[in-house]
C-alpha cells in the first residue's frame, strides 16, 4: 500500500471535519460534471438514438437521468452532513450487517461493470485506429482486438489506482479535457456537418420488433419505455457514489445541487449529443462514429477517447478500493486495488458483454433504484439526524444494530423490490411476465414500491432508524 | 456514548501514535473528538433547497410527457 493510499484510507473512516472541506457550490457542480461526463453517457445515447427519433432521445436523456437523480437526491446529504463516508452513514439505515451484504453484492459487484465499458472502449478504438494504419492482425479481430487492449488499459488504470491520489489528479482532468474535445468535436459533426434539419427528420435506424420481438402494434410504448429505462439505470447508478464527493463539500446546500445538477441536467449533454450520431450513423459503438465521420480528425478523436476511458478506470478502481479498505481495513491495498482490476477483466472478456449494456443498465436500474429507495427512505424517517457514534458502533449496543445487524423493513422492502422488477422487466430476457412494462416503466416504479414498503414497515414493526437529536 | 470510550482511545493514540507521526496522530484526535460530540459540521439545507429542486424536475416530468405525446 503507498502512503498516500493509505492515508487516504484511513481518513475515509473517520469524519472530514469543516476546515477540509475543499467544494463550495460552484467547485462541486464542477467536478461532477467532469466527473459525471464519461464512457457511460457516450455509450447510454448511442443505445437511445439507435431506437427512438431525435426530439423523443433528447427529452428521455434529459428527464430519464435527471428524474432518478432527483428521487435519490436526499441520499446525498449523509456524507455532507457528518463527513463520513456513504457506507459507514447507511449503516444507520440498513442495519451494519445488511449494509455489508448490500455493499459487497450489488456496490462492489456491479461495479466491475463501469470498469469493462471503459476498457472496452478503449479496446474498440485502438482496434480501429489497427485497422486503419494495418497493424498487427491479432488487434484487428473484432473479439481478442478490443478484449486484449482492454486488459491492458485496466492495468494501466489499476497501476495509477495503485499509487494513490497524487499519480490520479493530473490525470483525471487530462481524462476530462479530453472528453470534452470529442463531445466538442460530436457536436460540431451534429449540428453543422450532417445539420439539424436532417437529424430531427430521420426514422430511428432500428426497431424493437426486431430486436426485442415485441409486437408491432407495442413498438412506440416499447421504444420508450426501453430506451426511458436505460437512462433511469443510469440516473439511479449515481445512488452508490454521493458519499466520496458529499463529504468534501462546505455546505449541505453545495452537496445537494452540486451532485443534483452536475450528474443531472448539465451532464446529459454528454448523452444527447451521442444519440443523435447513432441515430446519423447507425451504430450505437462511439468508435464506429469517428471512423463514419471520416476526416483525420476522427483517428485523433480515437486516440482522445482511448486515453480519456483509461483515466475513467483509475478514477473508479481508487474510491472501489478506498471503499473496500476502509471496511475491511485488514485487506492490502494492493490487494484491494487488484480485486477491482480482477473483476473488471472479467467481465470485459465476456462474449457479448459490449453489446449488452442495455442488460446492465436494467441490472444498474434495479439494484440502485432499490438502495437509493432505502437511503431516502432512512433519510425521511429521520431528517438524517442520526448518532454518528453508532455508525461506528457494530456490536449490540449500537442503535443500528436491530435485528442481528439486520433491518427488517429495509431486508423485506429489498426482496420486494428485487422481485417486483424481475417479474415487470426481466433484464436479462427483456420479457414482461406481469404485462405492466411498457404502460409503466421498471426502475421508478420499483424505487416507489421499495420506500413504500420500507416506510410503512418501519412504521408498523416500529423498527424506523433512532433519530438522535 | 453507547459503550465506546474514546477518552480511552485519544489517550491511546497520544501515548503511541504521537512518536510515529504526531501531525497524524493529532488530526486522528481531532475527528474522534467530533464522533463523540455528535453534531453536524456544516451548515444545514434550506427549505428552499428542496423546493427549487422539485420545481425543476416537476417541469421536467411535464416536458417529458409533452414531447412524447405531441
Amino acid at each position: 500500500m503507498t502512503e498516500k493510499s493509505r492515508v487516504s484510507a484511513w481518513f475515509s473512516i473517520l469524519p472530514t471535519l469543516a476546515k477540509e472541506r475543499p467544494y463550495g457550490f460552484l467547485d462541486m457542480l464542477a467536478v461532477q460534471i467532469i466527473f459525471g461526463i464519461a464512457a457511460w453517457y457516450f455509450l447510454l445515447g448511442g443505445l437511445v438514438g439507435l431506437y427512438i427519433p431525435a426530439s423523443w432521445a433528447i427529452i428521455t436523456i434529459i428527464f430519464g437521468n435527471q428524474f432518478p437523480l432527483y428521487l435519490i437526491s436526499l441520499t446525498s446529504l449523509y456524507s455532507a452532513r457528518y463527513g463520513v463516508d456513504q457506507w459507514i452513514a447507511s449503516r444507520a439505515i440498513l442495519g451494519y450487517r445488511f449494509n455489508d451484504i448490500i455493499l459487497i453484492l450489488f456496490y462492489l459487484g456491479s461495479s466491475a461493470g463501469w470498469i469493462a465499458y471503459a476498457a472496452l472502449l478503449t479496446g474498440y478504438s485502438v482496434q480501429k485506429i489497427n485497422l486503419a494504419l494495418q497493424g498487427p492482425s491479432v488487434l484487428s479481430d473484432p473479439y481478442w482486438g478490443p478484449v486484449i487492449v482492454a486488459v491492458i488499459a485496466i492495468l494501466l488504470g489499476w497501476y495509477h489506482a495503485y499509487r494513490g491520489p497524487k499519480s490520479l489528479i493530473h490525470i483525471f482532468r487530462v481524462g476530462a479535457i479530453f472528453l470534452l474535445v470529442v463531445l466538442g468535436y460530436l457536436m460540431y459533426y451534429i449540428l453543422v456537418t450532417v445539420g439539424t434539419t436532417k437529424v430531427f427528420t430521420m426514422a430511428p435506424p432500428h426497431s424493437v420488433v426486431e430486436d426485442f420481438g415485441v409486437p408491432p402494434d407495442m413498438a412506440k410504448n416499447w421504444a420508450l419505455a426501453l430506451t426511458l429505462e436505460w437512462n433511469v439505470g443510469l440516473g439511479f447508478s449515481w445512488a452508490f457514489w454521493y458519499g466520496q464527493w458529499t463529504r468534501l463539500a462546505k455546505t449541505e446546500t453545495a452537496a445537494y445541487h452540486g451532485t443534483l445538477w452536475g450528474w443531472g441536467l448539465m451532464s446529459v449533454v454528454a448523452g444527447v449529443f451521442p444519440a443523435m450520431a447513432a441515430l446519423v450513423i447507425n451504430s450505437s459503438d462511439p468508435t464506429d462514429w469517428f471512423v463514419a465521420m471520416g476526416t483525420g480528425y476522427a483517428y485523433l478523436g480515437l486516440v482522445l477517447f482511448a486515453v480519456a476511458n483509461i483515466t475513467a478506470i483509475m478514477t473508479l478502481i481508487y474510491p472501489l478500493s478506498i471503499t473496500t479498505v476502509s471496511r475491511f481495513p485488514r485487506l492490502k491495498w494492493s490487494h484491494a486495488t487488484m480485486i477491482f482490476a480482477i473483476s473488471g477483466i472479467l467481465v470485459s472478456v465476456i462474449p457479448g458483454v459490449f453489446q449488452n449494456y442495455g442488460t446492465y443498465l436494467t441490472i444498474i436500474s434495479l439494484i440502485c433504484g432499490v438502495y437509493g429507495a432505502l437511503m431516502t427512505g432512512g433519510y425521511l424517517l429521520t431528517r438524517g439526524n442520526l448518532s454518528i457514534v453508532d455508525m461506528f458502533n457494530m456490536n449490540k449496543s449500537s442503535k443500528y444494530h436491530y435485528k442481528g445487524g439486520f433491518s427488517i423493513p429495509a431486508v423485506v422492502a429489498t426482496i420486494i423490490g428485487i422481485i417486483f422488477y424481475v417479474i415487470t422487466l426481466n433484464p436479462f430476457t427483456f420479457q414482461s411476465m406481469d404485462g405492466l412494462f411498457p404502460y409503466i416503466t421498471a426502475g421508478m416504479p420499483t424505487y416507489l414500491l421499495t420506500l413504500a414498503i420500507f416506510l410503512l414497515l418501519s412504521k408498523i414493526l416500529k423498527q424506523s432508524p433512532p433519530r438522535e437529536f | 456514548m453507547t459503550g465506546v470510550d474514546y477518552s480511552k482511545k485519544i489517550t491511546i493514540i497520544e501515548q503511541q501514535f504521537s512518536k510515529m507521526d504526531p501531525k497524524l496522530a493529532e488530526e486522528l484526535i481531532q475527528r474522534i473528538e467530533y464522533i463523540s460530540k455528535n453534531l453536524p459540521i456544516v451548515p444545514r439545507i434550506r427549505k428552499r433547497d428542496y423546493i427549487i429542486a422539485a420545481i425543476i424536475n416537476v417541469a421536467l416530468l411535464i416536458a417529458y410527457f409533452t414531447v412524447i405525446l405531441i
